[in-house]
């Protein structure tokens, strides 16, 4: 699909943009010290008073990776487009979507995984730093062929995150106002997708219930193939459900993007 | 005689900005029923970020470990308060605070420096954001109740006399800890960057002051005394703080209010209007 033309078009001024803005994209991250640094805290309070030196299933060196890896992720999957999506729609910037041979949502994958090539490496240095200064503070054991399957497996992910920001996206064709919807929707996809704490918090019950979601497959699923915690077959078990929530997920996209589409009534166009 | 005469005015001038601020209040809260879809989208953005703080205690209770002598229920306490006092933050200072360096650069000051009503006071209480503050100060004050029952407290008059005190204490010091740093507009403009730190500072109270490493604790009870809010009442609740403590924390308020006017006054004298 991307090998055509024009999305390739898209795609390469996805990458471009991202260039542009890989400053922002850095600082970021930074902005992620400070909730990673009061995590730091609980966890560490949490081991030191824990009677086994286990807590929810993890030791001391993987939870703490959980916690800055998931920090890291959850930047590199977050949507950022939805305001687009919402400027398109409303203000008839869609028309000339509707009018030529151009599909919305390969337009806006091609544009948003171009974005991300430039962000991937970023993110790539940042994690085997981490996972080197983890190494030698606190013996986090490294593996290459975990982190190797790790890169495959998010790029997966980013596809499914992609799915699920885009849907939340049509809401801008029922609401006036989507925007509220939008931080509500990513806050909620990031705790459920464990881009917060480890989904194990939430207990069993909760944890049979996420097993039967796409949503842990986005974060919580890469993150602990690099942990260790996934092992095996789980990891073929995980990647072919995740390609069956692409597949089921897009079915449903397309479903709201129909739907919306009548109500879609072209203004300024 | 002069002195009742005294007591007199002021207590005249307190009923007067009483008065200003029910009426501000009241155009704000008029001005956002206004935009309803808009208003209900910020409680329910609240709601979710509610949700997001309460995660930590979560963590704790599905847990269940005693952390540093402080047990799930503790915690929770400490996480209701904070959410109680994050409502009366995001309530009355936040819009007004942020919005200073918008009224700097823009010169909006001009016009209200021509009110009859002190500009300090106008500046830091002239929107009210009722939408902000609902969820937290009801879901934190529903924690709170769930803890003391759950620990099995008794209540009595002094204890809640205190924890009133402490309260507003806290929220005093809330008020100095951040108006300080947006004072800082006057002098450098757009100070976006530093407005982001302080209030990334204030989700360290999300989490009990005890389970931080002494020297840090040390730090944010004496030296940027942001540990004090919301950790001192709950610490007065579950009878660990000391009178020490309750002391410094008085002292810190009127501290920070005397420090805060006086740095307003220096901001005044050099501000220079952007459009005239």
């Amino acid at each position: 699909m991307i090998t055509q033309g024009k999305y390739l078009k898209s795609f390469s001024l996805g990458f471009q943009s991202s260039l542009e803005y890989r400053a922002n994209f850095i600082i970021s991250f930074l902005s992620t010290l400070f909730p990673i640094t009061i995590q730091y805290f609980l966890w560490t309070a949490l081991y030191n008073n824990s009677p086994n030196g286990k807590v929810y299933g993890y030791n001391y060196s993987q939870i703490i990776a959980y916690t800055i890896f998931a920090a890291i992720v959850s930047k590199f999957v977050s949507g950022g487009f939805e305001s687009e999506v919402n400027e398109d729609i409303k203000n008839g910037g869609l028309n000339k979507f509707l009018i030529k041979p151009i599909d919305y949502y390969k337009y806006r994958i091609a544009c948003f995984l171009g974005q991300k090539v430039s962000q991937f490496f970023i993110m790539a240095i940042i994690l085997i730093l981490t996972i080197a200064i983890l190494n030698i503070t606190l013996g986090y054991s490294i593996n290459l062929a975990r982190i190797f399957i790790f890169f495959i497996v998010i790029i997966i992910s980013i596809q499914l995150s992609f799915i699920f920001v885009y849907c939340t996206s049509m809401a801008a064709f029922w609401l006036s106002e989507a925007g509220g919807i939008f931080v509500i929707g990513g806050l909620l996809l990031n705790i459920i997708s464990g881009g917060i704490v480890p989904l194990e918090v939430f207990g069993n019950t909760i944890n049979h219930i996420f097993n039967f979601l796409p949503f842990k497959y986005i974060i919580y699923f890469p993150i602990n193939i690099l942990n260790g915690v996934i092992v095996g077959r789980q990891i073929i078990y995980g990647v072919l459900l995740q390609i069956f929530w692409i597949i089921v997920c897009k079915k449903f996209a397309d479903m709201l993007w129909k739907q919306g589409l009548k109500r879609h009534n072209a203004v300024g166009g | 005689m002069l002195l009742e005469v005294n007591i007199l005015k002021i207590l005249k001038t307190i009923k007067r900005y009483i008065q200003i601020y029910l009426i501000l209040s009241k155009n704000s809260i008029i001005a956002q029923m206004e935009y309803r879809a808009n208003f209900v989208t910020a409680l329910l953005v609240e709601c979710a970020f509610l949700l997001a703080k309460s995660l930590y205690a979560i963590v704790v209770y599905n847990a269940n470990i005693t952390i540093n002598g402080l047990t799930p229920d503790d915690i929770l306490l400490f996480i209701g308060n904070y959410t109680i006092l994050t409502g009366i933050m995001c309530g009355i200072f936040y819009m007004n605070f942020t919005n200073i360096s918008n009224f700097v650069r823009e010169g909006t000051l001009d016009i209200l420096i021509t009110k009859p009503v002190s500009l300090q006071f106008l500046i830091a209480f002239k929107t009210v954001n009722i939408g902000l503050a609902i969820p937290n100060i009801i879901g934190g004050t529903l924690m709170v109740i769930i803890a003391i029952n759950r620990i099995g407290m008794d209540i009595n008059f002094a204890l809640m006399f205190w924890y009133i005190v402490l309260m507003i204490v806290s929220v005093v010091i809330t008020y100095g800890i951040l108006l300080i740093p947006s004072l800082l507009s006057f002098w450098i403009v757009k100070n976006q960057a530093i407005n982001d730190m302080t209030y990334a500072l204030w989700d360290f109270n999300n989490m009990p002051m005890g389970i931080y490493s002494k020297w840090l604790q040390r730090f944010g009870v004496f030296v940027v005394p942001i540990f004090i809010i919301s950790n001192f009442p709950s610490l007065l609740l579950i009878g660990k703080i000391s009178t020490m403590f309750i002391i410094w924390s008085v002292i810190v308020s009127i501290l920070l209010i005397v420090l805060s006017s006086y740095i307003w006054k220096r901001a005044l004298n050099g501000y220079s209007s952007a459009s005239s």
